[in-house]
Formats: structure tokens, sequence, C-alpha cells
């Protein structure tokens, strides 16, 4: 873990307990977290930019696929790992043609979760 | 009324898979296609007449059916006749009818008779019998002559309804409506169930990753960090049981128990449930008069009312610029009234006056049995529950419940 500290992880939820433990959780593993409750948070503040991405798909006013178009159009290609409460082929569909690197299931296990960011760079 | 309860017994049959409570409504209907032959043509039941299997009706209906000859002689005498007055068919068919008349009432069989031959028909005629075992019974009779082809009147029939039953039969359909309740409440569930796996999946999500956290402390000894992740999965655990909790509370059949409840808290409560898949971007005030803060009520039951009100005004609301919705709470005498009012495009016109009635909605998805299920609910409460326009546009329901005396 000598190099994590340099990785910078963000975490869009709306849920407060699903973003704080995952806060808690990529903090305990030794990586710098900047947690954000909304899409429009995160475009709004005026933060580095992050290694990658943690994202909900379910959220009011933006979601989570609707914010990586967002940021693709910008410009901005930021690793984006998608955890949808409700996987569909149309959102696996979706996600590829945005050029989101993973989607997974609510919740994903520890294992899926570091692999993702271990291979950010 | 009948044709009325028919159509509507049918749709509801149309509507429901349940095994159980399909049957009871095939009943329900024969039920009243019974009455409704009955209120067309007493006399229709006794003949045997193929066209409506009259007979096979006759056999089988619980109302007592006799025939008698203009001189007061037994000439038909179906099953119920049999256990409502405890002779047998072979037993009195040939006896005068004036057997099962009690000795002080039996004036009343020669001026019975004597209407019938004027072709008079007698209606809801409720009196005294008496049955083989000596025991009196509180009877209403129908009472129609009988005509041969060319209109001569030849007999008479006579239809009994034993009185003592009759409480009978508005138990059970205060069963069968209740039933109903529980049937619409599961269904509303079904839609719900997906928003409510979400909102279970919530916790579970934070639990896994507090899990986690806890795992990789004490694998580095840090046993104090351990001990505090452990306090917030506790914290998910406990919402997520409350969400269990409301759930079970919501789809539970049971007994209907009255007891003094907050109205702050079950406006609050139904409001959160009714909003669990989101608000729709509606801005939400809840007003609780003093005075009227607490009532005597079911609160599941009255909490199921304000659910399907609250999403009904979310949904109307969906298209509208202002979208406010407001519940208030006012003391009106001895009741307490909650107004649920919101900023939608009002009724239609077109169902204004059927708005109760079951299976009238504006909605595409609609099944239209939640109003007249919430006025079923209120009215059982006592009170009453009617839909008015707002001045200020969109539309406002009253409903009073009573309040604690």
């Amino acid at each position: 873990m000598s190099n994590s500290q340099r990785k910078i992880v963000a975490v869009i939820d709306d849920d407060p307990a699903v973003l704080d433990s995952m806060k808690f959780l990529l903090e305990v593993a030794g990586y710098s977290v900047s947690a954000f409750s909304s899409a429009m948070e995160f475009l709004e503040r005026d933060t580095p930019e992050p290694t990658c991405l943690i994202l909900d798909q379910n959220m009011p006013q933006m979601t989570g696929s609707e914010l990586v178009a967002r940021l693709r159009t910008d410009g901005r290609n930021i690793p984006v790992l998608l955890i949808t409460g409700s996987p569909s082929s149309a959102l696996t569909a979706l996600a590829s043609r945005l050029g989101i690197e993973k989607v997974l299931e609510k919740p994903p296990t520890e294992n899926e979760l570091f692999s993702f960011i271990d291979a950010c760079k | 009324m009948h044709r009325a309860n028919i159509s509507r017994f049918r749709e509801l049959l149309s509507r429901t898979e349940d095994d159980d409570l399909r049957k009871k409504l095939r009943e329900q209907i024969a039920r009243e296609e019974y009455e409704l032959l009955l209120l067309a043509d007493p006399s229709s039941a006794v003949s045997a007449d193929p066209r409506f299997r009259l007979a096979a009706i006759a056999e089988s209906s619980d109302d007592a059916i006799v025939g008698k000859d203009l001189n007061g002689i037994v000439t038909a005498w179906n099953k119920a006749a049999e256990s409502m007055f405890g002779y047998k068919a072979e037993e009195i068919v040939g006896q005068p009818i004036t057997i099962i008349i009690p000795p002080n009432r039996i004036d009343e069989e020669a001026s019975i008779l004597d209407r019938v031959r004027r072709g008079e028909k007698i209606v809801h005629f409720e009196t005294e019998r008496q049955r083989k075992d000596g025991g009196i019974i509180w009877v209403s009779l129908t009472v129609s002559p009988i005509r041969d082809d060319e209109g001569r009147i030849i007999g008479v029939s006579k239809i009994a309804r034993d009185l003592t039953k009759r409480q009978e039969g508005e138990r059970r359909i205060n069963e069968l409506q209740a039933e109903l309740v529980h049937v619409t409440r599961v269904t509303e569930l079904g839609q719900m169930v997906s928003a409510l796996a979400h909102e279970v999946n919530q916790p579970l999500a934070a639990m896994t990753n507090y899990a986690a956290a806890a795992h990789r402390l004490l694998a580095i000894g840090n046993q104090e960090g351990a001990s505090q992740v452990l306090e917030r999965i506790a914290e998910q655990i406990e919402r997520a049981r409350k969400i269990i909790q409301q759930l079970r509370d919501f789809v539970s059949k049971r007994e209907t128990e009255r007891r003094i409840e907050n109205l702050k808290e079950v406006i609050e409560q139904a409001s959160s449930l009714a909003l669990i898949d989101g608000n729709g971007g509606v801005n939400m005030e809840i007003v609780v008069d003093d005075d009227a803060a607490e009532a005597l009520i079911d609160k599941i039951q009255i909490q199921q009312v304000l659910l399907n009100l609250i999403r009904n005004a979310r949904e109307a609301m969906a298209e509208s610029p202002r979208r406010e919705l407001s519940i208030v709470t006012a003391r009106a005498g001895h009741m307490v009234e909650i107004s649920v009012a919101d900023t939608g495009p009002g009724l239609p016109e077109a169902i204004r006056g059927r708005l109760f009635q079951p299976f009238v909605t504006t909605k595409r998805n609609g099944m239209g049995v939640g109003l007249s299920v919430c006025r079923t609910i209120v009215e059982a409460h006592g009170g009453r529950l009617i839909a008015e326009d707002r001045d200020s546009g969109g539309t406002i329901f009253h409903l009073t419940v009573p309040h604690v005396t």
C-alpha cells in the first residue's frame, strides 16, 4: 500500500450511511477519499481531479450515468465504478457506451471494490 | 343496487388471482343474481322455468320457498324451508300451511290469502312462525300470486327469510370488505416492493463496507477503531429492522384495533412510507393543531388512507409548476378533520361524481380501488371522506375520525 496514499478516490452516494461507510472503508485501506452526496455537488465543488470515481446509479436529480455522460462531454475521462441496486442489460449497455469501466451490483464485495481501485492509475 | 354489486364483484373477480377470494366473490355474485330474480318476479323462484334453472336455485336458496294453493295447502317446500321450520317436504306437502303459524298469528293467513287472490303482492312482511319443535322464529315474508298461462291466479308463492340470520349475512359482507381492504393493501404493496428492496439494500451496503473496515482494523490490532465501527453497524441493523417492521405492519391482516394515536406521528409515518420511492419534488407541510392532535383510530388503516391520498397527490402534481402538499388537522366537534391538499390540476369533470366508486381512476395503470376502500375505512371509523376543489386550484380531501373524548 506504499503508493495508495497518492490515489484520491471520489465517492458519490445520496445515502448518508452508504457514503460514510464507503469513505470509512477506503480510508482504513489507506486511500484519500472525497465524499459527495449528489452528482451536482461533485460538479460544483472545486476539488483536485480524483484518480477514480465510485458512483451510485440511483440518485435523485442526476443519476450516476447522467453524471458520467456530462463528464465525458466535458472531456473528463476519470475511470468510473458504477454501483446499482437494480442491474439491467440496458444499464450495462449504456455504461459501455459511456466508457464506464465497471458496473457492479450494490453492495460490491471488498474484492471487487479494491481490484477496481488498484487497477486505476 | 344488485346489478351494481354484481358488476362490481365481477370486476373484482377479474382482477384478483386469489383462489379463496375468487370463490367468495362467485358466491356473492350468485347471491346477488338470486336477489335480482326475486325482485323481478318472486313467484319465478318456485316455477320450474328451465331458462333460469330456477328449480335448482330455489332448492339451493338460503330462503325458505314455499308454494301453496289458494286454500292454503302446501304444494312445494324447498330444502331451506325444511331446515328453517323443521318439517321435511314429504311431511308437510298436502298439509295446511297453518301448521307453521303460531295461534296468535292465525288470522294473518286468511288476510294474506285474500290479498293474493286479488292479485296483490306482499313484500317484506315481518312476522313470527313456529318451528316443528315449537320454537318461534322471526321471519320476513314476500308473498305473491302464481298465475297460469292465461293469467289466472292458481296459487301462492311465499319466500321466508329468517331474520335471525340476517345479522350473519351482514357480518359476512363486513368480512369480505375487510378481505378486500387486505387484498388492495397487498396489491399496493406489490407496486412498492422494488422501492422497498432498494430501501433495505442501503443499510446492507453500508454494513458490508463497515464490516470490511472492521476486519481490516482488527488485522492491524486497532480494537478501539473496530468497536466504533461495530456501533455504526448496529445503527444500520436498526435502520433495516425498522423498514421491515413498517413493511410487516403494512401487510398484516388483523382485527381492527382502535387506540388513541398521536396524529403527528401517524401522518409523518404515512408520508415517509408513501414517499419512500421519492417525493417527486413535492414540498410537504404538516400542521397538527393542538386541539386536534390525537384521535381514536386504527392506525394502520388510517395510514393506509393517508398513504393513498399522498401518493395520489404526488402523482396529480407531477406536471404542475407548483408542487405543494399540505396535511392539516383541525377539531370539528367530536371529530378531528384531517385535510390533504395538493396544487395539482384538480379533479377531471368526468369522474368527479364517481370518485369514490371502485374502478374509477384517472391513472393509466391504476386499479381505482384505492379511494373506494379509503372511504370504506373512514366510514367504518364513523367518519366521512370527501373531495373538494380548492379556490386556489388543486384538490383537497377531508377525512374525519373520532376525537378522543
